[in-house]
């Protein structure tokens, strides 16, 4: 941890000043939050969550010994959060509120209302709308707990390898190749979803 | 780097990890194939429109929510708080119960063992010329009585034939 300010704010929040864990949650609400949402997929379970991360770190940040950036070490909270709680949900047969049928039909249904469905775009117009966004959402939905992780702390939190290792506990080569099969299951996905559209 | 060479480093070239001798070759092989091109654009669009999924469709704010938690968390009691309560209203009369439960145990099995130690049966008498011997179709009262009888009887019979021998000289 090489940054002077986040160094002091680990120092007030070892001391229990109120006003930086304010400053703590202001700054990375929303990376936290959108990691959960991405993990999770219900934004009020996700909400909660991100709630309950904070919390988690409020109480163990006397555990955090600076080996790693505070973010990076958030980030391992919030996954950790993450897949307990979705290990709870799919023991409570509640982790997917939509099987991947519905999800496609509910999908359709959504499509049909947009403006732009009576004229299906290109393939290269699709990644740029709105519908790519809806498939990639879904698809990610559908992919492994330990792909999606992946895929979010790389692809859409645009972190490094070095972080995601650190936040995984997973080596590189792992992290690599998980990562392109990862990929390769999301654009297989896509392209079924896709087809089902078409 | 044939084509299936080539697929195998899509994540390595989307990520910039590739060389620029493993590039150039990259290249190549995406030149050559047609179909190995059209899969690695497709691969690099999805790449990129996960990008879109950075924007979340509403702003989220968690801090009352947190703080509330937090304050949630701190007026709950703690668990020697809890066990103090339970010990009022409960733990008490139990753990009376049980003293008691423990008492009665206690003081019955203290009669059990005096009980056996006043039938354990005692160590024969040094004289036996005291007893009577036992008599024929009397039932015994009880072991104590009957062991000493026996040896009596054996006894009785050793100097009763002594008494019938005749004596030498």
């Amino acid at each position: 941890m090489d940054d002077p300010e986040e160094s002091e704010l680990v120092d007030r929040l070892k001391r229990r000043d109120e006003a930086a864990f304010r400053e703590l949650v202001l700054r990375y609400e929303t990376r936290i939050y959108r990691l959960v949402l991405r993990m999770i997929g219900d934004p009020s379970e996700a909400q909660d969550l991100a709630q309950d991360v904070f919390v988690t770190v409020f109480r163990s940040i006397e555990g955090f010994r600076g080996e790693s950036r505070l973010s990076t070490w958030l980030y391992r909270v919030a996954a950790n959060h993450c897949k307990n709680r979705l290990k709870y949900l799919s023991r409570r047969a509640r982790g997917r509120k939509r099987s991947f049928d519905e999800a496609v039909q509910a999908h359709a249904l959504d499509s049909a209302s947009m403006s732009t469905s009576a004229n299906l775009p290109a393939p290269d117009q699709v990644i740029q709308g709105r519908q790519l966004e809806m498939h990639l959402r879904m698809a990610l939905e559908q992919l492994p707990t330990e792909q999606r992780e992946l895929v979010i702390l790389r692809d859409i939190e645009d972190l490094t390898y070095e972080e995601i290792q650190s936040i995984t506990d997973l080596p590189a080569g792992t992290v690599k190749s998980r990562l392109h099969r990862a990929r390769l299951a999301l654009m297989q996905q896509v392209r079924h979803l896709q087809g089902e559209r078409s | 780097m044939n084509s299936a060479e080539a697929r195998d480093r899509f994540s390595d070239a989307l990520d910039g990890e590739l060389s620029s001798e493993e590039q150039a070759a990259f290249q190549t092989a995406l030149e050559r194939d047609e179909a190995l091109r059209s899969e690695y654009e497709e691969l690099h669009q999805l790449v990129v429109g996960m990008h879109r999924l950075r924007k979340v469709d509403s702003e989220v704010h968690l801090l009352v929510g947190v703080q509330e938690k937090l304050r949630a968390n701190g007026r709950r009691p703690k668990p020697r708080e809890l066990l103090k309560e339970t010990n009022q209203r409960l733990l008490r009369p139990t753990i009376l119960a049980l003293w008691l439960f423990l008492i009665v145990l206690l003081v019955v099995a203290l009669l059990q063992l005096v009980e056996l130690d006043t039938e354990a049966p005692a160590e024969p008498p040094e004289s036996t010329s005291t007893m009577a011997p036992a008599q024929p179709g009397v039932p015994s009262t009880n072991l104590r009585s009957s062991r000493p009888r026996i040896r009596d009887t054996a006894e009785t019979n050793v100097v009763s034939s002594r008494a019938l021998r005749p004596k030498a000289g």
